[in-house]
């Protein structure tokens, strides 16, 4: 019960800040609050949180239904892949990883929409691909941020358990 | 059996990809646009706030950024304002009034509008307005101010819409041109002055016009009109500008400048019959 409230409540508030930052800077929080709540959160919430929230943008950004989900099942998929393949221990490479991640989303994100929307492929600019690496860039030390608050309230091994020293 | 199949991390993923794939498909169908209607009507509220917000907060730091400009133009109008003001007061109150009435004047008579705020601009040439299903805009409508060319809607929601600009890559219509003298607001029979036709095409740099034939006297200035099967009437698009001069091609291209600047638009109307 509690969470499907933190459900609708987590959506109504993703969906705004989506819109606002996305608007004043290009800037997407969808990719950034699923890549870091991947693996941190059951998938009981996970897949029915993100499906609506995908819905939800896609209808309010006027954009095909389904692309953000897509995009979000690629990007998840080569975020897995780079997990696979690269060293555990390593955080450089986790976040390497997450930039390659984060700059994928954006590059798919524009390419799929002018593909799907307009049957054209679409150019990037000089001035497009800086705001898709700054916009990376800031997804990326917005998750090392995210991962040392989650170093400090709870256990590195199992995030379901709250750290006690 | 399901939390187990869903324990296999490769498959997350993958299942999202089958369910984007599938949403995509379903949303090109009939049952895509019934979708979008209960979401358009729980979340569109919220978008539209936070994007007012962002712009608010856009145009505050834009305002603060350029401060001493905003300072002197204001005072530019403020003696404007009094000049006009002990002309006439009434000019001053109903501004917007006169502005609509000058649009409504100008219109293209036999058909129904739609009065349309628009809420942003995209640079890939589309812009998103106020209206929507509920006010009886559907898609393939024109849009349209006074009687110049905006644009055609291309996907509708509940209580708003996205209209693709004449600057959109995938834009392209039929086009005549005629003298830059000759006033394509009065209602005369225009087939006697058209120059040449052409076609109209969105590009990266702006509106592109081809086709245009090689012996015709078009010059740079003259005035660019939609004459296309799926508008059905005749709205004007822009100028001609930059026209080529190769006497080895079989046909004269250049750019449209359009009449005024997208991205500064406020109101726009759909013509919905």
């Amino acid at each position: 019960m509690l969470e499907i409230l933190i459900g609708i409540i987590g959506i109504f508030v993703s969906l705004f800040l989506e819109h606002f930052l996305f608007s004043l800077f290009g800037f997407s929080l969808f990719i950034l609050i699923s890549l870091n709540m991947w693996g941190r959160v059951s998938n009981r919430f996970f897949f029915p949180f993100f499906l609506l929230l995908g819905i939800s943008l896609d209808v309010t950004m006027h954009q095909p239904i389904g692309l953000h989900i897509l995009v979000l099942g690629i990007a998840l998929l080569i975020y897995i892949l780079f997990e696979t393949l690269l060293p555990d221990d390593n955080k450089v490479s986790k976040y390497i990883s997450m930039l390659f991640v984060f700059l994928l989303f954006y590059f798919l994100n524009l390419l799929l929409l002018s593909l799907l929307q307009d049957g054209i492929l679409r150019i990037y600019t000089s001035e497009i691909l800086i705001k898709i690496f700054a916009n990376s860039l800031l997804s990326v030390l917005l998750s090392i941020l995210v991962g040392k608050l989650f170093s400090t309230v709870r256990d590195s091994k199992s995030y379901q358990s709250i750290r006690l020293k | 059996m399901f939390k187990n199949f869903l324990r296999i991390k490769l498959l997350q993923p993958l299942i999202l990809i089958v369910l984007g794939i599938l949403l995509i498909l379903l949303s090109r169908s009939a049952i895509g646009s019934a979708l979008r209607v209960p979401f358009s009507y729980l979340f569109e509220p919220v978008s539209f706030t936070a994007q007012n917000f962002s712009n608010s907060l856009s145009n505050w730091g834009t305002a603060l950024f350029d401060a001493s400009a905003y300072i002197e133009e204001n005072e530019k109008l403020r003696e404007e304002i009094l000049e006009i003001k002990s002309k006439e007061t009434s000019v001053i109150n109903h501004e917007e009034y006169s502005s609509l009435k000058a649009n409504e004047a100008l219109m293209v008579t036999g058909g129904e509008y739609v009065l349309s705020k628009v809420l942003s601009f995209s640079q890939k040439g589309d812009i998103y307005i106020n209206t929507g299903i509920k006010e009886g805009v559907k898609v393939g409508d024109s849009v349209l101010l006074g009687n110049v060319f905006v644009g055609i809607i291309s996907s509708v929601d509940s209580s708003g819409a996205l209209v693709r600009l004449p600057t959109n890559r995938s834009s392209s219509y039929e086009v005549v041109i005629l003298p830059s003298t000759v006033n394509a607001q009065e209602s005369i029979k225009l087939d006697g002055y058209i120059k040449s036709t052409a076609v109209v095409t969105g590009v990266l740099e702006g509106i592109k016009i081809e086709n245009i034939g090689i012996n015709s006297e078009v010059l740079d200035g003259d005035t660019v009109v939609l004459r296309d099967e799926r508008i059905g009437q005749l709205l004007i698009i822009g100028r001609v500008v930059g026209l080529s001069n190769n006497p080895a091609s079989t046909s004269k291209s250049g750019f449209v400048s359009p009449i005024f600047d997208y991205s500064n638009l406020l109101t726009v109307f759909v013509k919905i019959k």
